[in-house]
């Protein structure tokens, strides 16, 4: 389908937070308690409209955990928005957090968004860390934040979309060099048609599991 | 015996137990009995299935007699010892073998049982290695007994708190009251409380095997333990790093292979079986511990061997050669070679990926990783392991170069010869 740009994102965070959940959440609208463990990476994507323009989110889902962590740090390079994911009802995932930031601020480019994700919020009698602390950790770094549930869908289109948003209007302002597609930036065959043909609603489409 | 290596590693059960037919002998004499009598007397030999035809759960021993003659044509001698090389092209030429061999096959394709053992010896190989798996699951209970049961952190799914942190006693005598049970648990509840009950039937059930032996041969398996025992002795564990290592296989053993009729219903109490193999490969492996799609890979040595000392020691065996895949360098270098193999293969499509960015071709992790055990349905896909696992082609391409470098040996020798006689 055509596109007027394409991103390219990447879902990093501990195991067993919720990351291929919350990427099934939003390609396929539907929650899978019990699925595989996440091997290497895997990939989604969906057309998401913002603006008028239609825009391809290319999904790199990661696995968590330590031991391939020096393989996903090559994931980084070329992402133009991250979702950086914690559990709220696991302490230890919201404290690794500063490990995650590191890693992601020195293999990507300077201009990533990175997108700061509490799930797993439909289990509040479980909650070990407060909104407030999510909120507060993010303002430090100069992150987006939401809480979200996969399992409910709650908030997990908002957090795909205001990521994206927040990447088109960099472009806007010449941020980005979308010419160098290392920022995870790709103009597609629609850009350089009009824009005035496409409606201005959100969402809706699905490209599948599709890469590329 | 061996004393454990430095690095805490247990030596492999074939190239130290009984990786010849001497030290099998020597094996045999150490407690003073004839090795002719051990295979018929050996418990292990006796157990068949622990749960008659109810058995839901696979068994701790091996449950096929392991004197079982291999139905391959011209594989096993009359004594029971099987030509390797003609296993391993049989399985290759005929794409894998039947369903029924498969679980004999694997113990000798992965190296459980060494091809050079006879059909009497393997029973009381069998014994050993029972033994010192016990042995080994026993040294972890002990020095971290809170990990005895699985702990599931909040996990949503079939399985949960319940499953693990209280006794099945407790459930069934009422003590435990419905309002901790979390909801996801719903219809499947009762499957749950099976599964664990099955679980803890058959630990009870190894436990009173073991109770139930003849005096000789209780004295025979006391002598084993008490070697087991000084083996481990020295082994030590860095306890914060293997607990690390069991929440991370609690997290993931709830979610292997839950579509497979041989870990779903009742056979639930499999996950528990492959929990406790993980664990203990863990703290006896510390160098390569537990890594993410081990679980994986383990899981289909269970379902294929269904017994939980075969399935440790097949996975050892398995992971000696390919434990570098679960570390990134290992891992990164099969990609790479992935790469160079498709660079001389198909040179289109390998520019192709370049030109797309997808250069690092970090899309075949799991592929190499798992021996594409995702991306084929089940049943080719253990078939597709096998074949892959039989290295035929590698041995050919060895014997090849074996036989170019006799050739080039020859040539100079014979050169080297006419100028000492001209």
């Amino acid at each position: 389908m055509a596109y007027a740009y394409l991103f390219k994102y990447i879902i990093i965070g501990d195991t067993g937070v919720g990351k291929s959940c919350l990427l099934l959440q939003f390609t396929d609208k539907r929650f899978q308690p019990v699925h595989d463990l996440t091997i290497g990476v895997e990939f989604g994507a969906r057309m998401i409209t913002i603006d008028g323009k239609q825009i391809k989110l290319q999904i790199w889902d990661t696995a968590g955990q330590e031991s391939f962590r020096s393989i996903t740090r090559s994931y980084y390079r070329g992402a133009a928005g991250a979702l950086l994911v914690y559990d709220i009802t696991r302490r230890d995932t919201f404290n690794h957090l500063t490990t995650w930031l590191e890693d992601a601020r020195q293999h990507s480019n300077s201009n990533m968004v990175i997108m700061l994700i509490g799930n797993k919020s439909d289990l509040e009698s479980r909650r070990e860390v407060k909104k407030e602390e999510g909120e507060a950790f993010a303002r430090e770094h100069g992150l987006i934040f939401m809480e979200t549930s996969a399992k409910t869908a709650s908030n997990v289109e908002e957090a795909f979309i205001n990521t994206a948003k927040e990447i088109y209007e960099k472009i806007q302002e010449g941020v980005f060099d979308i010419n160098n597609e290392a920022n995870g930036i790709k103009i597609g065959p629609q850009h350089a048609a009009t824009n005035s043909t496409l409606s201005g609603s959100q969402g809706g489409q699905q490209a599948g599991g599709g890469c590329c | 015996m061996d004393a454990p290596q430095a690095n805490g590693q247990l030596p492999s059960p074939t190239g130290n137990i009984i990786g010849s037919k001497s030290s099998a002998t020597q094996l045999g004499a150490c407690d003073g009995t004839p090795l002719q009598t051990i295979g018929i007397s050996s418990p292990v030999y006796h157990v068949t299935e622990e749960f008659g035809d109810h058995r839901k759960v696979a068994s701790f021993y091996s449950p096929a007699p392991c004197m079982t003659p291999l139905g391959l044509p011209g594989v096993m001698d009359a004594e029971g010892r099987v030509d390797e090389s003609r296993l391993r092209m049989h399985i290759f030429k005929n794409g894998g073998v039947s369903l029924s061999e498969r679980g004999q096959v694997w113990r000798f394709l992965f190296g459980m049982y060494p091809c050079s053992s006879t059909s009497l010896e393997r029973p009381l190989l069998q014994e050993q290695l029972s033994v010192r798996y016990h042995a080994m699951k026993m040294k972890w209970h002990k020095l971290l007994p809170s990990t005895i049961r699985m702990r599931l952190n909040g996990t949503d799914g079939k399985i949960c708190k319940i499953f693990v942190v209280l006794p099945v006693k407790w459930l069934l005598s009422g003590t435990f009251s419905l309002p901790f049970i979390p909801l996801s648990c719903g219809g499947s509840l009762a499957e749950l409380v099976a599964a664990v009950q099955y679980f803890d039937a058959r630990q009870e059930r190894v436990q009173q095997q073991a109770e139930d032996q003849s005096d000789e041969v209780r004295e025979r398996l006391s002598f084993l333990e008490l070697q087991a025992q000084v083996l481990l002795e020295r082994v030590t564990f860095d306890l914060e790093e293997l607990q690390e290592a069991i929440r991370i296989i609690d997290k993931d053993v709830p979610r292997t292979d839950r579509d497979l009729p041989y870990y779903s219903g009742e056979g639930l109490g499999n996950l528990l079986v492959l929990r406790d193999i993980l664990i203990t490969y863990a703290a006896f492996h510390p160098e390569v511990s537990y890594a993410q799609g081990m679980n994986d890979l383990c899981s289909r040595f269970l379902e294929v061997l269904d017994s939980e000392v075969d399935t440790y020691w097949s996975f050892s065996c398995y992971m000696e050669k390919f434990s570098k895949d679960f570390r990134a360098d290992g891992l990164h270098r099969k990609i790479e070679l992935e790469a160079a193999l498709l660079k001389e293969l198909d040179p289109q499509l390998h520019t192709h990926l370049i030109t797309d960015n997808m250069e690092s071709f970090t899309f075949c992790h799991r592929w190499l990783l798992l021996g594409f055990q995702r991306e084929f349905e089940h049943y080719d896909a253990l078939r597709l392991f096998e074949i892959l696992s039989c290295d035929h082609l590698e041995l050919i391409s060895q014997k090849v170069d074996r036989a170019r470098y006799q050739e080039r040996i020859a040539r100079r020798h014979s050169i080297v010869c006419r100028a000492l006689w001209t």
